[in-house]
């Protein structure tokens, strides 16, 4: 029986993204079209009659913005937002800025085919002679990680086990009080979050490609197990190719 | 001497600014030219190079915007903000939604000036007949503040806003700055008013003629206890924010016949 609603949202397009660049730890930006889906994710939201008694992002501007596009929407700006890095991306390392064929070129096809498709091996660590080591791992907002917290590459599942102690410890309590939630995040923090709801197995959840911009319901039983699969909230053309996506995401990889 | 900085800032113009209304505790958003000042306030604190730490805002939407748009301007999207009733504007009580200007007709400059910018005459309270008392009072926003519902305001005189906000200073936002965290206060007219006067050490009478420009960063200097220990300083070009305080002191007064 349902007892809780969860909302979960990736966000949209980043400047990155556009150019497919491995985005992972640095602040880029939403580009319009991001933005774009922001707000459209907002007003689902609106329509839906949605309300929130804590929020949940990342330290990236990506999806911090993406959740006031959201906040306003539904005109909810003086909800309480948690900030964490532990919602972040996954951290790409030395492949940090670089795009699909530039990755290729210096990695090579079998490389990449290898980190691709693996649960555990992680990218090249991001070394200090990094174009953007500076900007990720001396910035400010990381000031309070301790050596062996703060990342210089992610496996996915480096990734999921640096986020789950945070739904563990902060989120499921507020959940289990009977706080409404709304966490905005990316695509493989976000996977971490899904993967322990679900009971996912290592190759379904690397399958699983979450739809961006399209707020995401889970209904949650008193031991925070969902009674149903996820729901996609929007108008019906836009929930229907986000279902026709996510189904067709396994046929694809076979 | 000066041991903390502390910035503090007074959202811009919302839409009822435009029309010269009280608008106090009813949600009005900031209109283009409100965002357009946030953003501009957040250039400025960006090129001055400053950094903050934690950014507290009220429960006002326009108070939250400001602090998201200035956070935006300044790339620190990232830095926490920590929301509270105990920052709101002062609540007008009755005289809420009314227009300035008319009430200057009707009351005279001076009973809207000593209503506006008194220490401790309190409006008359707002009632359930209210146009706007439901709105306000059956806001989600105000169930779970650190009082309930019926302790929040009904009026509020300059002082009673301080006297809700001094605890939450004491309580809250001095600690952080005592612990050598850069803070910025967004606020509104009153409510900063209400601290300035606190800080600086104020008094009753001359608090009257104390006036803050919108999108205006107010730069505090503080001691180890505190207390300011030089003027304010209002960051930006001089110029423009003395046309901006006329503007906002101009409110008060009857318009001009045709």
């Amino acid at each position: 029986m349902a007892v809780y609603k969860l909302v979960l949202i990736r966000h949209g397009e980043s400047n990155w993204n556009d150019e497919n660049r491995f985005s992972g730890w640095f602040d880029a930006d939403l580009s319009k079209a991001g933005e774009h889906e922001a707000r459209r994710g907002g007003q689902a939201l609106k329509d839906a009659g949605y309300e929130f008694d804590i929020c949940y992002t990342s330290v990236l501007k990506r999806a911090i913005r993406t959740l006031w596009m959201v906040l306003d929407s539904i005109d909810q700006m003086w909800v309480p937002v948690h900030r964490t890095w532990r919602l972040n991306e996954r951290h790409y390392g030395g492949l940090t800025g670089l795009n699909k064929s530039e990755t290729a070129a210096k990695h090579g096809e079998a490389q990449v085919k290898v980190w691709r498709r693996s649960f555990d091996i992680p990218p090249p660590p991001m070394d200090p002679g990094h174009d953007f080591y500076a900007v990720i791992s001396k910035d400010r907002r990381y000031a309070d990680l301790s050596a062996d917290q703060l990342p210089s590459c992610e496996s996915l599942k480096d990734t999921i086990a640096r986020a789950l102690p945070f739904w563990n410890e902060e989120i499921a309590p507020q959940i289990k009080k009977g706080k409404r939630v709304l966490i905005a995040a990316h695509g493989n923090s976000l996977r971490g979050i899904v993967k322990h709801l679900e009971g996912m197995s290592e190759e379904a959840i690397m399958e699983l490609n979450l739809p961006t911009g399209i707020p995401i319901l889970y209904e949650l039983d008193k031991n925070l197990k969902p009674v149903k699969p996820m729901q996609f909230l929007g108008d019906k053309e836009t929930v229907r190719k986000a279902m026709e996506a996510v189904a067709a995401q396994g046929k694809a990889k076979k | 001497m000066s041991k903390y900085k502390v910035i503090l800032l007074r959202h811009g113009e919302g839409e009822w600014n435009k029309e010269n209304r009280f608008c106090s505790w009813v949600d009005q958003k900031l209109s283009t030219d409100g965002v357009k000042e946030a953003q501009a306030c957040g250039r400025l604190l960006r090129e001055q190079g400053y950094t903050f730490d934690v950014v507290f805002t009220s429960l006002l939407s326009r108070s939250v915007h400001t602090a998201w748009l200035v956070l935006e301007a300044m790339r620190q999207e990232w830095v926490p903000v920590v929301k509270s009733w105990r920052l709101n504007e002062r609540h007008y009580g009755a005289l809420i939604g009314l227009n300035r200007a008319e009430m200057a007709l009707n009351h005279g400059e001076q009973q809207v000036k000593v209503w506006r910018r008194s220490y401790n005459v309190t409006p008359p309270p707002i009632d359930q007949s209210h146009p706007y008392y439901q709105e306000i009072y059956n806001d989600r926003r105000y169930s779970n503040c650190d009082v309930s519902k019926d302790e929040l305001p009904r009026a509020e005189s300059l002082k009673q806003v301080l006297d809700r906000l001094l605890p939450y200073w004491d309580g809250t936002v001095g600690p952080e700055i005592r612990s050598g965290r850069s803070v910025l206060i967004s606020a509104h007219g009153n409510s900063c008013r209400a601290l300035l006067k606190h800080l600086e050490g104020i008094s009753d009478s001359d608090i009257v003629n104390v006036t803050l420009p919108t999108g205006t960063p107010v730069l505090l200097e503080l001691d180890e206890n505190l207390r300011a220990v030089k003027p304010r300083q209002l960051l930006g070009d001089q110029v423009k924010i003395q046309a901006a305080i006329k503007m906002v002191e101009d409110q008060g007064k009857v318009k001009p016949a045709a």
